[in-house]
């Protein structure tokens, strides 16, 4: 798949949910939807600035899609996308408390939410607390984890790159790492009822 | 839980390294402990915010170099700011438009103001002159206003043939005049006109004057007398009790004096 050439939505998908490319697969996205998902913003009382951040947390929840199943591709991206994107920002116009806006938006497009779509920005907001744990996590058990569950390392790779003695020891550290990651979710309540109350809705 | 069950054991499923039995039990083990379940699940969903985060990272690049490249792409344009082509070009563009516009009205215009002659302006402004109903309420009506009223304008000038100017009162001296300009012919309007006024300023009366003033202007347009055309239509406009006041517009006004100019 070249990068000038413009992926088909299964090309997209197979890259997302093969976790490889996924950088080329979210460019890929930028391109072919970054224009309508900013013209729905502007043309609803948003700025540019409104638009950047709502498509990138628009991204964000498709590749969550994707990556918990919830999209298979039975609807086209375009339309998954759009939806979403028009959820959080019917969302950030409700939190605004822009009352003219809200109540135009909402009282025509309410009733077109997908339920989906809450989930997964239930779930985003529970990501964003165990992102703000994972920071408080040492600098190596942070690469560790990043390489294996986002780069897709093998454990052999990186206990070559980070210098590990072996794959067993980077093994033993990235289960050490984990540990310590969900004993601190388990010691924050609101965080821990954040995470059951988003898995009471899951599969 | 469960010690065969532990955090060990539940990430080695997570990522996909046990063996197929192991998984099996696992999967029977999971049917039954609903400790097992959730803690499987928040393993699951730590991973998952993991993975987030490395999106978040990603996409994060990617817009930025996407909005980056969309803006360099827009610097290509003559407009140096990108922000601000959308704004500045279509306001560049529409006072082109808006300029050219204004030309060609003001030439056209210009146009109109010259190719509009005496002849043109008098066709444009002359009204016949409308006796006052409440006129025939308190005097008889004359011959001459008989004649008029039926439009035999040529008979009004044989039955006065024989009288003088002074022997005429201004009404009739109006009728006469504006009966010579039905019959295309200003010069003779002129003497009637004239008398009225001269009559006035001797008396220091102003009886019909505003006709006068009015049908004069017309017959010096007639014959390309502009600067009496200009000089009685600029009277008429700056007089707001003239009777003719707008008659005249100042568009008028200014083809007449570019008229005189020429």
């Amino acid at each position: 798949m070249g990068k000038s050439t413009v992926w088909t939505d299964k090309e997209i998908l197979e890259a997302i949910s093969g976790s490889n490319q996924i950088n080329e697969a979210i460019r890929q996205l930028y391109e072919g939807y970054y224009g309508v998902l900013e013209n729905y913003i502007l043309q609803n009382s948003g700025n540019e600035a409104d638009a950047a951040d709502t498509i990138q947390e628009t991204m964000l929840v498709f590749l969550n899609l994707v990556e918990t199943n919830r999209f298979r591709g039975d609807s086209s991206i375009n339309s998954v996308l759009y939806g979403i994107n028009r959820n959080i920002w019917l969302t950030t116009l409700r939190k605004r408390k822009s009352t003219l806006n809200r109540d135009q938006l909402y009282s025509k497009q309410q009733e077109r939410e997908e339920p989906d779509i809450s989930k997964t920005l239930e779930e985003v907001e529970g990501y964003q607390l165990i992102m703000s744990l994972f920071e408080k996590l040492g600098k190596k058990c942070r690469q560790l984890l990043h390489l294996f569950y986002y780069e897709n390392l093998s454990m052999k790779e990186i206990a070559a790159q980070e210098g590990y003695t072996n794959d067993q020891i980077a093994r033993n550290t990235k289960l050490k790492c984990m540990k310590e990651l969900m004993n601190q979710i388990e010691g924050n309540k609101h965080l821990n009822d954040l995470v059951k109350n988003a898995l009471g809705y899951g599969k | 839980m469960e010690n065969k069950y532990d955090d060990r054991f539940l990430l080695n499923y997570l990522d996909g390294t046990l063996d197929s039995s192991e998984k099996q039990l696992l999967e029977q083990e999971l049917e039954k402990s609903q400790a097992i379940r959730e803690r499987l699940e928040l393993m699951r969903f730590t991973i998952r915010a993991i993975k987030f985060k490395g999106y978040k990272s990603s996409v994060n690049e990617i817009q930025h170099d996407f909005l980056q490249h969309r803006i360099e792409n827009k610097s290509f344009t003559s407009v140096s700011t990108p922000k601000l082509e959308g704004k500045v070009r279509p306001m560049q563009f529409w006072i082109k438009i808006a300029a050219s516009l204004l030309f060609l009205c003001s030439l056209g215009y210009v146009l109109w103001l010259f190719q509009a002659d005496g002849e043109q302006l008098y066709k444009n402004n002359f009204i016949s002159y409308e006796i006052a109903l409440e006129r025939g309420a308190g005097s008889q009506e004359s011959q001459l206003e008989s004649l008029y009223i039926n439009g035999e304008f040529k008979q009004m000038f044989q039955v006065s043939a024989e009288k003088t100017l002074e022997e005429f009162d201004a009404f009739e001296l109006l009728l006469l005049a504006t009966a010579a300009l039905e019959l295309n012919d200003p010069e003779e309007a002129m003497r009637y006109l004239q008398k009225i006024d001269s009559d006035n300023t001797d008396n220091q009366t102003d009886d019909y004057q505003d006709e006068a003033d009015f049908f004069m202007a017309m017959a010096y347009l007639k014959q390309g007398a502009y600067e009496q055309a200009l000089r009685l239509v600029q009277k008429m406009r700056s007089e707001e009790q003239h009777k003719y006041h707008s008659n005249f517009s100042w568009t008028e006004e200014w083809s007449i004096r570019l008229q005189h100019m020429l």
